[in-house]
């Protein structure tokens, strides 16, 4: 470092000063204030306004709310009104913000090395001579774009590929086998007794995932009501976490189990279909005893509550284990009346489309003059992206409709930036058949264009989105009802009444899928991640969630259980040698309990080659180059190479060692004796005042109930979209420094029950980290909120050392955004920046907001109007925020539940927040 | 041997302990004094904005309310600025040939916003609502001072945490000092 000169070491000390100054008052003058020059209706300064919207994923709707500030959308969370989500949302849902204001987004569309805009785009679109015209897209359910394929296909000589790597079409195929058509399945499982869960993560990763997770929590309070879940998975899911019933089986055995089931009702008297001796032969043989049984019990169980259960699959199992469930709902009676009913997809064209294998055929015969890949990433996904990549560029007209330059931008000649949903009118039909519009919260920062208006180019329509969206509504009331409530009036798919068939060829089926020899090996699972199949792989809040079953970060591992990581002698961080037939992949190991044996989970979507975007460039392994086929588990092999590899991971210890951290007891336990955590609660001999005499006036608190959490993780990235919580990277997070302000502890009991602790600040009423604040920055308030002052914090991090429950934290570095994403900033929440601490506020500002609005108002604070971005976020309404005094609300309840504890409650911390014990209804603990 | 210093050596070592003294002093205090002083804080310094607008004329003589055009005040955090819609209200009929007006219809045609200079600033981290204080009884001058007696606006206070405090911990309106005094009360 050169030497300070006088004048240098001046004009530092008189800035420093100026910026002792600056930091403390604001000098009048030197801000602006520019008001619009015609008031916009709706808008005021500083006011939210709360718009419905529309996200999808592979065509399936989520209805949200958008809450937008001074025109910039800063905030999503479920649509109360809307069947997919009925308020809840799930961490793709609350991520989705990010990307609106994403700085990796492609910006301009580019033609050969030339930039265009996209109005040229559209004219050549549009002029495009008539011929064989190639469209990629995911699967679609909107009725405006079945509409405008119907007219291009008029134009041109139309092939569509709806390309999505977790293909749904395995139930639509399945709905064939029993039914003779594609149907859907509808599940409501607020009435369902018993569900089962044949390798699908239905709470958390399926479309529906948020709308049937909050109706099971309405059924597991634990009384006589109580409903019981049954899970059958090759790896642990989130699902699989609150199940009552669980079953790690692999997944090419899950058929036998389903079998074993259909022949368990047949012997039970049921209508179910009858099964050969030498497929019932083969279904036993593989599994043991113990599983057999499982089958069984769950077989009874149906039986004795018929007419009141749900059989649910996983799109990974093959159609015919899709069939032989409709089988068990139609033999129990589930169906019509039940909880479970069918209905015509909400997918266009279900099992239509052509095959992207014959999209490469028809350019290598110079068939495909025009392919347009529309929001799509087949060259990244598809069996064989390499062979697609070389054929795409012998296209004359390849374009890719992006919102990202991905591997699929680089094969094509031309690309052009796609809106996203928040900035375009768009419509999309839920799972249920619900059709809802979605409308632009803002407008876009460049030159994009919907998939509606790329569609419309090529059918030759003229009009806009929105002017196409409107045309389908016969007045102004009906569409801007549509547009108030985020959802078309009367909009489901009806019911449809189907008896299923057993034909022959489902019998052949099943046996070949049982004959299936059964690998000596290991049995490879791919499965959906965070970033679902790579799509989300550019969203940093996404990449840094912590995955609900393994903790991992910033990329994937090769999950296997403890057994089988024995049997190969690795433990977790060795890098394994994963081959199938056609790939092979290194990865490192990952052990976690409540896998199957012989099975190794690799996640999809990461190991992306996307240098245009560096968040997902190369972070974890491409999983995708191991498959042989369509399937998503086949036999493989995985061998150490001997070499160690980290892994990126927030929490390395589940086992509690005996301390109690996350108790747990039995439904039939619990009925006999419900005090099995009065242990865990209640006063500690203290010098410091009791509660009576710090609880005047408002206090809040906050109850959490374990028995609800999935860890489904949905609440984490709403407090980061709520708080402006920054991203660190993998490196900082391996040095523990990952900003959550709430985290989710998984842990596990002796007999092998999850419970999944979200932990926050726990607003403890003797706070240990008040203590020892030098300055003064971390104090009480008088409503009972553990306080943290960014202004008066000046890092020396005693608190942090001092808190028990390790949430708070630590900005090591100047985190905060300047570019486009600080638009996404709540303007409600400081932004901080390095050397200071931060932690849960219990959401202060909504608390504020709230009370500056009821003061305004003359009126009280009403019970239940303050809600957390957590608990608005959760969905299975397992978080509940509240005042201490309330009466006749759900929170009162919970604060008088027999189940309650506190955490570490041996400390004497008096935490505000208080958990709810899970309490697992299982059949066998009788 | 003669005296090493003169006589005069003792007053001088005198002075300079004496100065030494009153400037490390300054240097401590004098910042101290000078950041708590109208001159840090720019209060009373009048400041010119785009449109030479006078609130002596609107609020005053024309008697025309604060919240005809502050019209968040009463209810929401902001008290806003008028659009130039709201200006044009009644100067598209009066005063229409003003060239002070000039810079308004400029706006006006072209829709591009006036860019008036903000007065009264707090630091970001704090976060005042202007409709909680209105509603609970603070006239606006408790804060703004005799605006309608201000030809072009200035602050009339710092602004300090020291002014919120004042009130805060005194003239409470029966609300407990406690909460009023709570961190999170406008930290957040």
């Amino acid at each position: 470092m050169s030497e300070l000169t006088r004048r240098e070491l001046l004009q530092l000390l008189g800035s420093g000063l100026a910026a002792l100054q600056a930091g403390c008052l604001e000098p009048a003058g030197e801000q602006r204030i520019v008001p619009y020059d015609v008031d916009p209706p709706e808008q005021r300064p500083g006011v939210p306004v709360r718009y419905t919207g529309l996200l999808a994923r592979d065509g399936f709707a989520a209805g949200v709310l958008v809450d937008t500030r001074d025109g910039r959308p800063t905030k999503i969370d479920g649509n109360p009104l809307h069947p997919a989500t009925r308020g809840g949302s799930l961490p793709w849902m609350q991520a989705s913000i990010l990307d609106v204001y994403d700085p990796q987004r492609l910006q301009q569309a580019r033609l050969g090395g030339d930039t265009v805009t996209w109005s040229r785009l559209l004219a050549s679109l549009r002029a495009l001579p008539r011929g064989p015209v190639w469209l990629v897209m995911p699967p679609q359910t909107s009725p405006t774009v079945a509409a405008l394929l119907a007219r291009i296909a008029t134009r041109h000589d139309l092939h569509v590929v709806y390309d999505a790597p977790l293909d749904h079409r395995p139930a639509y195929h399945g709905a064939m086998i029993a039914y003779g058509r594609p149907l859907e399945l509808q599940v409501e499982p607020e009435r369902a007794d018993v569900i089962a869960a044949f390798d699908a993560d239905m709470l958390a990763g399926m479309p529906m995932s948020a709308a049937w997770a909050r109706a099971f929590a309405s059924r597991r309070a634990p009384d006589r009501r109580m409903s019981r879940l049954w899970v059958c998975e090759p790896m642990p899911t989130p699902t699989g976490s609150v199940a009552d019933e669980r079953l790690a089986l692999p997944a090419r055995a899950v058929a036998a189990a389903v079998t074993c089931v259909i022949e368990r009702l047949g012997e039970l008297g049921l209508h179910a279909p009858t099964l050969d001796l030498d497929t019932i032969e083969a279904a036993h043989a593989q599994l043991d005893p113990v599983q057999l049984t499982w089958t069984r019990s769950l077989a009874e169980n149906f039986a004795e509550r018929r007419g009141a259960g749900a059989v649910v699959v996983g799109d990974r199992q093959p159609p015919v284990v899709h069939a032989l469930a409709r089988w068990i709902d139609a033999a129990c009676g589930n169906v019509g009346g039940g909880p479970v009913a069918l209905t015509e997809p909400a997918t266009i064209d279900p099992l239509g489309g052509d095959a992207l294998d014959s999209l490469v055929a028809a350019v290598e015969d110079g068939r495909a003059r025009a392919v347009i890949v529309l929001d799509a990433n087949p060259v990244a996904t598809s069996l064989h992206g390499h062979v697609l990549a070389d054929a795409l560029a012998h296209v004359p007209l390849s374009l890719h409709v992006t919102r990202y330059f991905d591997e699929t931008s680089a094969a094509c000649r031309a690309t052009a930036p796609l809106a996203h949903e928040l900035e375009t009118w768009t419509d999309a039909r839920a799972w249920t058949g619900a059709h809802a519009i979605g409308q632009p919260a803002i407008r876009p920062r460049f030159d994009v264009v919907s998939a509606i208006d790329a569609l419309a180019a090529l059918a030759g329509e003229s009009r806009g989105a929105r002017e196409l969206l409107r045309a389908a509504f016969p007045d102004d009331t009906s569409w801007r009802a549509a547009l108030r409530t985020g959802v078309v009036a009367d909009s489901d798919a009806p019911r449809v009444a189907a008896a299923p068939v057993w034909p022959d060829s489902a019998r052949d089926e099943l046996v070949r899928t049982l004959a299936r020899p059964r690998a000596d090996g290991i049995e490879l699972v791919l499965t959906p991640s965070l970033v679902y199949d790579g799509r989300h792989a550019a969203n940093a809040w996404l990449q840094e969630l912590p995955h609900p079953i393994t903790k991992q970060t910033w990329g994937n591992a090769a999950l296997l259980g403890p057994a089988t990581a024995a049997h190969l002698g690795v433990s977790t961080e060795d890098v394994l040698h994963v081959a199938s037939e056609l790939g092979a992949i290194e990865l490192p190991a990952l052990i976690v309990p409540g896998m199957a044996d012989e099975t190794i989970a690799i996640e999809l979507g990461y190991g992306r080659v996307t240098p245009a975007v560096p968040i997902a460039n190369g972070v974890g392994v491409d999983a995708y180059p191991l498959r042989t086929d369509d399937r998503l588990y086949f036999p493989g092999s995985a061998t150490p190479t001997g070499e160690r590899a980290s892994i990126v991971r927030t929490q390395l210890e589940t086992a509690q060692h005996g301390r109690e951290l996350a108790p747990t007891t039995t439904l039939a336990a619990y009925l006999r004796d419900s005090r099995f955590t009065a242990h865990l609660r209640g006063d500690q001999p203290s010098l410091l005042p009791t509660f009576a005499e710090t609880s005047r006036g408002t206090q809040w608190g906050m109850s959490i109930d374990t028995a609800l959490c999935t860890g489904c993780s949905a609440c984490m990235v709403a407090c980061q979209a709520e708080n402006n919580i920054p991203t660190v990277g993998p490196a900082d997070v391996a040095r523990g420094r990952h900003m959550s302000w709430i985290r989710i502890d998984r842990w596990l009991a002796d007999d092998g029950t999850v419970v999944n602790e979200p932990m926050l600040c726990q607003h403890c009423e003797h706070a240990p980290c008040e203590y020892v604040c030098p300055v003064n920055a971390t104090v009480h308030g008088a409503d009972g909120l553990n306080e943290q002052v960014y202004n008066r914090c000046v890092g020396t991090r005693f608190c942090s050392n001092n808190c028990p429950y390790k949430v708070r934290r630590f900005n090591w570095f100047a985190y905060e955004h300047h570019d486009a994403r600080a638009l996404q900033y709540n303007p409600d929440v400081t932004v901080r920046s390095r050397g200071v601490m931060e932690k849960c506020t219990y959401c202060v500002q909504r608390i504020r907001r709230a009370e500056h609005r009821a003061l305004v108002e003359d009126r009280p604070i009403a019970a239940g109007e303050i809600v957390t971005a957590c608990q608005q976020a959760c969905p299975t309404t397992a978080i509940v925020f509240g005042e201490l005094h309330e009466q006749g609300t759900r929170f009162a309840a919970m604060r008088r539940d027999a189940r309650r504890f506190d955490a570490l409650f041996e400390l004497g911390t008096r935490p505000r927040t208080q958990y709810l014990a899970k309490v697992k209804n299982p059949r066998s603990a009788r | 041997m003669p005296a090493l210093f003169p006589p005069a050596a003792n007053a001088v070592y005198r002075a300079a302990l004496i100065a030494a003294f009153v400037v490390v002093n300054a240097a401590i205090w004098l910042p101290m004094i000078w950041i708590r002083s109208p001159y840090a804080s720019g209060e009373s310094d009048a400041i010119q904005q785009p449109i030479a607008f006078d609130h002596r004329h609107h609020a005053r003589d024309d008697g025309i309310d604060c919240l005809y055009c502050h019209d968040g005040a009463e209810t929401e955090a902001y008290a806003g600025v008028p659009s130039t819609e709201r200006c044009m209200g009644c100067h598209a009929q009066i005063w229409i040939d003003s060239p002070e007006l000039a810079p308004l219809h400029a706006s006006w045609v072209t829709h591009a916003p006036i860019r008036w200079k903000r007065v009264n600033a707090l630091p970001g981290y704090v976060y005042f609502h202007h409709g909680v204080h209105v509603h609970d009884g603070i006239a606006c001058a408790r804060c703004h001072g005799e605006v309608q007696d201000m030809a072009s606006v200035s602050r009339a206070h710092d602004l300090s945490m020291k002014f919120c405090l004042d009130c805060h911990r005194s003239e409470n309106g029966g609300r407990s000092i406690t909460r009023l005094t709570s961190c999170s009360t406008c930290h957040r």
